[in-house]
């Protein structure tokens, strides 16, 4: 069995006592898995996404990640293991240039100058954004800005990346290039998103969620051509 | 006034180009002596006009040091003038009292010291500018964390360059938004500004928490981490430029060369 694979076991979440975001939601992803979870706006998926490396805390049931139930004690390990891209990639990239903020992770890993270094060469090249290493983010365009936000978390070398709306937002170029550049990734990754062509490219299995619980867990082809499921969860 | 906004963030962006080969001196030791000129000027008691000009040679030397137009920094410097001013302005009405007089016009102590508080004011943000231009933002926090300033101001202050930028255009979408429904109507009553600021502090209490989330995800424990680029040693050259402008700057104060000068000429 992999150490790469992350359970959501029974997981509920209550923003306010009238607003409850999640209702039992229980999803396995094993090693190499690369899942869609898709949805309506306010169906849940972000908020299930902030789980996967605690930065939400479950009201009920847990999160384990390759074997380790996520807590104060593992939470440090578990946040190197997942590596979570936010939507906006303005609320990602906040250190003055690009190349600090792809320091960022490995270094509060305490890591050496040059392991750093490495690893900041390392994302750059692996999202194809070399030549914008010295830049700073806020004069990237949207695409070049949602790369280096996925660099900044590949830095980290995490077994599992969880990504929301990666595509949000992007231009036909923009949106192809992100595309072709999860494809490449090995990694274990759970992406919302509404980009539902997307996701019949790049992930064999969709989870569909409606109203903080899963409403379908299928093949990704299986689903998406269920018009009825579709319509009933607002996609 | 979106394209008095867009025309400040690319002035803003400016801010970060820094010379930092250009310059063979460790930016502590500029960061030191910047608040040695800063204590030192300020001291200068507003009366005294003539002596608090003299410290205008303090950003004009360092400025040619690094090959940087004095002028493009006197200019940014003038933004403070305003502010400045309102502070100044009641010298004017309180010090009636007539310094000297230049033909039939008479020159009141407190147009001289409106004149000061300016001049002061401008001196202190070309000192800054200055210090920003050659050692670069990024470094000048970087290098304040190494002095001892404490982890959590110079986090504010590294993010706070950073999100300027994204709150000023957050503002300029507001603004648009407003022209594009206003019909050229320009007056802005008072509601619709609270709505504006309302709107824009509701948002950035929102992305704050988004970014501290995005920060926690990459193991921030509260401490920015060092910059990728090596620190430079301290070097005895640095202790020169150090000691050289500190006494420098220390013993114009104590000396009042200025004022000696005027009583020599007086005496001749």
């Amino acid at each position: 069995m992999s150490h790469h694979f992350i359970l959501f076991d029974d997981i509920h979440y209550q923003y306010s006592a009238e607003r409850e975001a999640l209702r039992g939601v229980t999803l396995r992803l094993d090693h190499g898995e690369k899942v869609a979870l898709v949805g309506a706006n306010g169906a849940g998926k972000s908020t299930l996404l902030l789980h996967a490396n605690g930065l939400l805390t479950p009201s009920q049931g847990r999160v384990v990640v390759g074997g380790a139930t996520l807590t104060r004690k593992t939470l440090s390990v578990i946040r190197q293991t997942v590596g979570l891209v936010f939507q906006n990639p303005d609320d990602q990239l906040f250190m003055p240039s690009v190349e600090e903020d792809i320091a960022f992770g490995p270094a509060n890993m305490r890591l050496t100058a040059e392991e750093i270094e490495e690893r900041v060469v390392r994302a750059l090249q692996a999202v194809g954004a070399t030549e914008l290493r010295h830049r700073s983010p806020h004069q990237l365009s949207g695409g070049e800005k949602r790369r280096v936000a996925i660099a900044t978390v590949l830095a980290m070398e995490p077994s599992i990346l969880v990504m929301d709306e990666p595509t949000a937002g992007l231009d036909p170029r923009a949106r192809r290039q992100i595309i072709t550049l999860l494809r490449t990734f090995a990694h274990t990754a759970l992406i919302a998103t509404h980009d539902l062509e997307m996701a019949r490219e790049l992930c064999p299995r969709t989870v569909v969620m409606h109203s903080g619980r899963i409403a379908a867990d299928g093949t990704t082809r299986e689903l998406l051509d269920n018009t009825q499921l579709m319509d009933r969860c607002g996609l | 006034m979106s394209e008095p906004l867009q025309r400040l963030l690319v002035r803003l962006s400016t801010l970060e180009q820094s010379q930092p080969t250009r310059s063979p001196i460790d930016p502590r030791a500029r960061i030191v002596v910047c608040v040695v000129y800063l204590i030192v000027m300020l001291s200068v008691p507003i009366a005294k006009l003539s002596e608090l000009m003299l410290y205008a040679l303090y950003p004009i030397i360092c400025t040619a040091e690094v090959g940087v137009r004095y002028g493009a920094i006197a200019r940014r410097s003038l933004v403070v003038v305003p502010f400045a001013a309102v502070v100044g302005v009641f010298n004017i009405f309180y010090e009636r009292e007539v310094a000297f007089t230049i033909g039939s016009v008479a020159v009141t102590r407190g147009w001289l010291e409106f004149v000061a508080i300016i001049v002061r004011a401008l001196l202190s943000v070309q000192a800054l500018l200055v210090l920003v231009r050659v050692v670069g933002y990024n470094r000048l926090c970087h290098n304040l964390q190494r002095l001892g300033v404490p982890a959590l101001f110079v986090t504010q202050l590294t993010l706070l360059y950073r999100y300027m930028f994204v709150l000023a255009e957050q503002l300029l979408s507001l603004v648009r938004a407003r022209t594009a429904r206003s019909f050229g109507r320009r007056a802005m009553p008072i509601g619709e500004w609270g709505a504006i600021v309302g709107q824009l502090t509701v948002r950035s209490i929102e992305r704050a928490d988004r970014i501290s989330q995005a920060m926690v995800a990459r193991g921030f424990e509260g401490r920015m981490p060092p910059p990728t680029y090596a620190d430079r040693r301290w070097q005895w050259r640095d202790t020169a430029y150090l000691a050289g402008w500190s006494v420098a700057i220390i013993v114009c104060r104590l000396t009042l060369p200025v004022e000696r000068l005027a009583q020599l000429f007086k005496s001749l």
